[in-house]
């Protein structure tokens, strides 16, 4: 062998080599790369968590649902527009804001999250700093299945709430509907959810005729079979809470119960009531 | 002699350096000189024997021919090596600041539930030895008895106790 020969065997090796390192790094840089919809990161809009109460039978506070909500130059506060553009960071501090004096009970606090932050990389630091934050609540992640994309990953999206879920977080699916489509989305994530919310407004006939796919006695029937806790939202008034007793849904939340609320506010106002005590 | 001077400690020993000792003077500096000779020499003779392949004005000792492609040889290599690990240490570098920014001065890296643990465990236990926290911190004496002091190792038994002992 000459040496010339040796020199471009080595030459061609170093650029096969440099090559695959560049491949790495493209790789790494595309994987680690922010979302290219990053609205929701914009530090000038004042956001916020709102808090509306759940309770079970006894109406004693047994959670707490956070809805995001952003500040108008009028100074009222409405949902924001791309909720899967808020970074998952910020949620962490949002939260911290919003629970200044955390309650002191294992109460559960549920967060709305879209597919894209839970198929995030992020999203198992997400749930074990949020965790600790707000100890010794109990989190609860909330997806709506209706606002989800087309294709969905399903092996990353169980991975991702399997190995959250050793960390102590529960999964919740929220705002199931009456059709069966809605049933056919989430088939394959009842063995890992912990609790299913249905909405009273989806499931109120204006017309007795009206032919629902699934009622509500058909997601408590599902909920039982699968082990699942089933929430009654959108309890507005005693009728609709009649109706959870009757089917024994014991946890519920709506306006019957309290209105989301800017936990701003509800510390002045306690603080103004523990003052005039 | 200064306070400060004396205060100095002497921390080794050396004849060498020491007053009298000549003979073992002698003899160390000329075997560093014979040492420092071991490696110039050697070094000379290959580059100006190289340097002499190209022009042959260059004073040089020896001129074979397998001598000249046995330093090309070893050239190639080494260059190859160099290049090879700058390859690999540039990209990693380049990786690791990305994760940096991205992922380690974002998100706590530790497991930040267990943290919480510990920081509870370790807390309880000290209210239980020393009382609680408003008495420690407003307490004017306080006396350690001898059963109260830590043992070696305590509090990392105590957190493989609640097996929220991270580092192992």
């Amino acid at each position: 062998m000459d040496l010339a020969f040796l020199e471009m065997i080595l030459l061609r090796f170093t650029l096969i080599t440099l090559i695959i390192f560049i491949i790495i790094i493209v790789i790494y840089y595309w994987r680690s790369r922010k979302t290219n919809n990053n609205y929701l990161e914009n530090k000038d809009f004042n956001l916020r968590y709102f808090i509306q109460k759940q309770v079970d039978h006894n109406e004693r506070t047994i959670g707490y649902e956070c809805l995001l909500r952003q500040q108008n130059s009028d100074g009222s506060w409405t949902l924001p527009k791309q909720l899967d553009s808020l970074p998952l960071q910020r949620i962490v501090f949002l939260l911290e804001d919003t629970f200044k004096s955390l309650p002191t009970e294992k109460i559960r606090l549920s967060i709305n999250l879209e597919y894209n932050q839970i198929i995030s990389s992020d999203f198992q630091y997400f749930v074990r700093w949020a965790i600790s934050k707000i100890d010794p609540m109990q989190l609860s992640i909330e997806y709506t299945s209706a606002y989800g994309p087309k294709y969905i990953n399903r092996y990353l999206f169980e991975s991702r709430i399997k190995d959250a879920k050793k960390y102590g977080m529960e999964f919740s699916i929220d705002n199931v509907g009456s059709e069966m489509k809605s049933l056919r989305q989430i088939e394959w994530m009842l063995p890992f959810v912990d609790t299913i919310k249905c909405s009273m407004r989806n499931f109120r006939k204006e017309d007795p005729n009206t032919w629902l796919d699934l009622n509500l006695q058909s997601w408590n029937k599902i909920s039982k079979e699968n082990n699942i806790e089933l929430i009654l939202m959108g309890i507005e008034n005693q009728a609709d809470e009649d109706l959870a007793k009757f089917l024994k849904i014991k946890t519920r939340q709506g306006y019957l119960f309290g209105h989301p609320e800017n936990p701003k506010k509800l510390r002045v106002k306690t603080d103004v009531e523990k003052t005039r005590k | 002699m200064s306070k400060k001077q004396e205060n100095k400690q002497q921390l080794y020993t050396d004849e060498y350096f020491e007053k009298g000792h000549w003979l073992l003077k002698i003899r160390q500096t000329l075997m560093s000189l014979i040492g420092w000779l071991a490696v110039i020499i050697p070094i000379v003779i290959t580059i100006t024997s190289f340097w002499a392949s190209f022009n042959p004005r260059v004073p040089h000792i020896w001129s074979y021919h397998e001598g000249i492609l046995e330093i090309k040889f070893i050239g190639i290599i080494l260059l190859f090596a160099f290049v090879m690990s700058g390859i690999f240490s540039i990209s990693m570098t380049i990786i690791q600041n990305r994760k940096r920014q991205r992922l380690v001065q974002q998100w706590p890296t530790f497991n930040p539930i267990n943290q919480k643990k510990r920081e509870n465990t370790i807390d309880t236990f000290i209210d239980k030895r020393f009382g609680n926290k408003e008495f420690r911190e407003n307490v004017r004496t306080y006396n350690v008895q001898p059963e109260q002091n830590l043992d070696t190792d305590e509090i990392h038994k105590l957190y493989d106790e609640y097996h929220i002992n991270d580092l192992d």
